[in-house]
């Protein structure tokens, strides 16, 4: 379920999509277009110009906000030959969301990662996340010191690579990161 | 010729390949001339095969 595409979006759908992923009227009361909920369906800060227009066609809710530090990606990749940046962790922690109806969900972070493979660089992303495969994941977003990045699941390659791992491949022809230890946040967005 | 077969997802499309390496892999076509999609397909397959020839096993 998404937000309308095309016709009229109003701040109740909104509001209303943004507390659960559903448009089934459950919320009231007082709202604002610069509530949190609201805005972080498109990622944007407290009191930044927001325009209506940016909701159309918002599919997803975000589910899980991590604090991470750019790093050399030696984790995964210890071998590898070409140029990397990106972000390693062990372990991502897991979630349980009630868009997805309380489904639990354990993953372990692996790795979000760009890739120089010229002419298929890209933002590569891995996970472990079990016997889950292709968890519902609408999109991530990731804000780093170079800018904010949305990448959505429809415009992913995605792999599974057995054991429960996990990729999902964006053409990305920059390293989005900043240096290393600089700062990055990445939020999920899943939706039904 | 690469086979595939395809899987529709609301406004998108996917080609779905069995991998020689027994992974499977999805990747997106929608907005792609046809006649690009082999090309397409080769490049992603490329690249997989790139990185799992330099990836060490799970921690």
């Amino acid at each position: 379920m998404a937000l309308p595409s095309t016709g009229p979006i109003t701040l109740y759908q909104m509001k209303d999509y943004a507390n659960d992923g559903n448009l089934d009227s459950d919320v009231s009361g007082t709202m604002s277009i610069n509530d949190a909920d609201v805005r972080s369906l498109i990622g944007k800060t407290a009191n930044s110009p927001i325009s209506f227009s940016e909701f159309r066609g918002v599919a997803g809710v975000p589910a899980k906000q991590i604090n991470i530090t750019v790093g050399v990606g030696t984790y995964f990749y210890a071998t590898w030959s070409g140029q990397q940046t990106g972000v390693t962790l062990p372990d991502l922690g897991s979630f349980t969301t009630s868009i997805l109806n309380n489904f639990y969900l354990p993953i372990n972070w692996r790795g979000l990662f760009h890739i120089k493979n010229s002419p298929n660089d890209g933002l590569f992303l891995r996970l472990n996340q079990g016997s889950n495969s292709d968890f519902v994941v609408r999109k991530i977003t990731v804000l780093t010191t170079l800018g904010f990045y949305t990448y959505h699941r429809s415009d992913a390659t995605y792999t599974n690579l057995g054991s429960g791992n996990h990729s999902w491949k964006w053409t990305q022809a920059n390293t989005i990161f900043g240096a290393n230890g600089s700062s990055a946040t990445v939020v999920w967005f899943v939706g039904t | 010729m690469i086979e595939y077969t395809e899987r529709q997802d609301g406004p998108h499309l996917y080609a779905c390949i069995d991998l020689a390496d027994g992974c499977y892999m999805e990747v997106p076509i929608h907005g792609i001339d046809a006649s690009e999609i082999q090309q397409k397909l080769q490049a992603e397959i490329d690249f997989h095969n790139y990185m799992m020839a330099d990836m060490p096993p799970d921690p």
